[in-house]
């Protein structure tokens, strides 16, 4: 049966204006409640944010989300047992990267950072240069804390702890379920400088219902 | 590394806040694996909340701890907690997995007196 179609509540020139007015301040970000905008028969999406988590940090942003991991169909592939891939040092000895297919039989196999590893620019002490030895795999997940590939100088708090952790996390919870993760680690460095500006994530689950599939962005800042 | 026997012998009386001022009277070597401080709880009972999931600690657990004088004294190299209780020392995972926590019974100053001894057996604690 065909719906009987409604009669507009305003007239064609004033729902024109209206409309056109409430895209012009949408542009501008300004959101217009719901209710009206479905009197005008319009909807303006409001931009979606990255997810982000001040509470830990004063000047941290947090995590920046940013969607689905990135691997090629050839990087998803499964293999028997599981493995970390570390990359070689640049020319200044700092960690460029890491891979790793991830198997739940790696979870808690990683050890301490060595304390005779000293990634570039790191200054002992907790207060007030807060630096840690950074896992790039953690050492929940497997990663080595005796091969200078896999460490690179973090803020201990908020980045190590609690904002790279949170993922781990969610990688580790996965792996318990018995699930195979595959995760890459990058450290992102400006020029010369020796502490990373940032380091990216990316995990992804090859179970089918796997709930784990992001990559993630944490800026290295206090 | 710290002299924990002579910091044992320092205390009258062994609460955990009072091992802790105790140690922070001595300097503590600047590249030591484990640093103690004063202002770890809060930073502690953020990240419980930020982390918080079935597999880690809650506040309730703490809330339970803290009837025994819970206190969080030092962090890792690694990022991980070292707390005290009236009678045990835990070892808690930066990732705050409930299932990752070592608990020793001993008190902390007999902790770390057997940690310099390298005779306590850790999967957490740096070599």
């Amino acid at each position: 049966m065909a719906r009987k179609k409604q009669k507009p509540p305003f007239s064609p020139a004033i729902m024109l204006v209206a409309v056109l007015l409430i895209l012009v301040l949408g542009v501008f970000g300004v959101q217009v409640p719901d209710t009206i905008q479905e009197m005008f028969g319009v909807h303006t999406q409001q931009q979606s944010k990255p997810t982000t988590t001040t509470s830990v940090s004063s000047t941290n942003p947090g995590p920046k989300e940013l969607g689905p991991a990135t691997f090629s169909t050839n990087e998803l592939t499964d293999s028997k047992s599981g493995w970390i891939d570390y990359h070689s040092l640049d020319s200044l000895g700092r960690a460029t990267g890491a891979e790793a297919l991830l198997k739940p039989a790696m979870v808690n196999t990683g050890t301490s950072a060595n304390k005779d590893i000293r990634p570039p620019g790191f200054i002992s002490g907790l207060d007030p240069t807060n630096h840690s030895r950074g896992h790039l795999i953690g050492r929940q997940l497997g990663g080595s804390g005796d091969d200078a590939r896999n460490l690179t100088t973090l803020y201990q708090t908020p980045v190590n702890t609690p904002f790279m952790t949170k993922y781990e996390n969610q990688v580790r919870q996965a792996l318990d379920k018995g699930e195979t993760i595959r995760y890459r680690v990058t450290p992102v460095y400006e020029g010369t400088e020796l502490l990373c500006k940032q380091i990216d994530i990316e995990a992804k689950g090859l179970n089918k219902n796997t709930t784990v599939d992001f990559r993630v962005t944490i800026l290295n800042e206090k | 590394m710290m002299d924990f026997q002579k910091v044992k012998n320092q205390l009258t009386m062994y609460t955990p806040q009072k091992f802790l001022t105790a140690v922070l009277t001595n300097e503590q070597d600047e590249d030591s694996s484990i640093i103690f401080s004063q202002q770890l709880e809060k930073q502690f009972e953020q990240n419980i909340q930020y982390l918080a999931s079935e597999e880690t600690i809650s506040s309730e657990d703490v809330a339970t701890w803290k009837k025994s004088e819970f206190l969080v004294i030092a962090q890792t190299i690694d990022g991980d907690y070292i707390a005290g209780t009236i009678h045990q020392t835990l070892v808690i995972p930066a990732s705050l997995y409930k299932t990752d926590i070592e608990v020793f019974d001993l008190k902390l100053p007999d902790f770390f007196i057997e940690y310099t001894n390298n005779t306590l057996k850790s999967a957490l604690l740096p070599k």
